[in-house]
């Protein structure tokens, strides 16, 4: 009985096999990336939830954008590039603390990690892929969040470039 | 914080949209969720200018168009059924989808919708430019944007 031959059993066996994976989890790891705004934050917190519910496991990003001797950006505000990475990475630290905290407060395994890149929403898909995540959950703006704009840039970006599901929160 | 226990999954009849619909069906199989799945038929642009006597006047094109509505939702409510997945079916007119859909979530006190994307070319043809936008920013619920796989590749499931 178990021995039907033929590919049509076998692969009715995978696909049941595979149902009954996706039955126990659909989304396997989440990337939760931060810019360290009000929404990200908020993100975050459901983010944790979502992936306790899941059974799910999270990895917290985040992109720092690179050195630039003249910049607008006061983060990026530094005498040397050495003291601009010692400076950057110590804030992605700090914001990344964050998504471990409510990890942690959820019982949700959780890996953290950070880019430095100009790009944000390149970094996120790509990290996304590097992690062998499944589902990206971002806040539906971020920190430049300008009056008019609905929807924030990077993630309209990342939801335009993304093959993965995106969950989006406001 | 959300249990995610009632999942709106706005359809247009596309592929895009079944791609939404059956991960939407997935996840509530798994998680123990209903589904409750709208279909919003927009009027056609001449009866844009007298939707006052729409509502009261139904013509041919408006029975054509909840026929659409209606087979869109029943193709939802099937591939619930097929997994045992509760579901609540509603067609509504509106010139907005968008807001046919944030008052929805409302209604049926849902919260988390599920959509589709083409993603350059934006979410299904349901929900075009500002609308996706307007369910993006406005919704009190999160959602969940899907991607259909490339039809010339290959992607793991969801």
């Amino acid at each position: 009985m178990n021995e039907v031959q033929g590919t049509n059993a076998s692969q009715a066996s995978q696909a049941s096999e595979a149902s009954q994976t996706s039955r126990r989890n659909i989304f396997e790891r989440i990337l939760v990336p931060t810019d360290g705004s009000e929404a990200s934050q908020r993100a975050i917190l459901a983010g944790a939830d979502f992936a306790r519910e899941l059974g799910a496991e999270i990895v917290g990003f985040i992109a720092t954008p690179e050195f630039r001797v003249l910049s607008a950006n006061p983060d990026v505000l530094a005498d040397t590039p050495e003291q601009y990475a010692v400076g950057s990475s110590e804030r992605a630290e700090r914001l990344l603390a964050d998504i471990g905290q409510a990890a942690r407060a959820a019982g949700v395994p959780c890996r953290l990690e950070h880019a430095v890149s100009d790009n944000p929403h390149e970094a996120i898909i790509d990290a996304a892929g590097r992690f062998n995540c499944d589902l990206i959950l971002m806040a539906s703006h971020g920190r430049h969040g300008i009056a008019g704009l609905l929807l924030g840039s990077e993630t309209q970006k990342v939801l335009v470039h993304s093959k993965l599901p995106v969950l989006v929160h406001r | 914080m959300y249990s995610y226990k009632r999942i709106l999954v706005p359809t247009d009849g596309s592929d895009v949209s079944a791609f939404a619909e059956q991960a939407a069906v997935d996840f509530a199989r798994a998680h123990g969720s209903e589904i409750v799945t709208l279909s919003v038929a927009k009027p056609y642009p001449a009866y844009a200018a007298a939707e006052a006597s729409m509502a009261v006047d139904p013509g041919l094109d408006d029975q054509a168009l909840r026929d659409w509505a209606e087979r869109n939702v029943r193709r939802v409510a099937a591939a619930a059924a097929a997994a045992g997945v509760p579901c609540t079916t509603l067609t509504v007119f509106s010139h907005s989808a968008s807001d046919a859909i944030l008052d929805a979530v409302t209604e049926q006190q849902c919260d988390l919708i599920f959509m589709g994307s083409h993603g350059r070319r934006g979410l299904s043809r349901l929900l075009a430019g500002s609308e996706t936008q307007n369910v993006l920013a406005y919704a009190q619920v999160p959602v969940m944007v899907m991607r259909p796989p490339d039809k010339s590749g290959h992607r793991p499931r969801p």
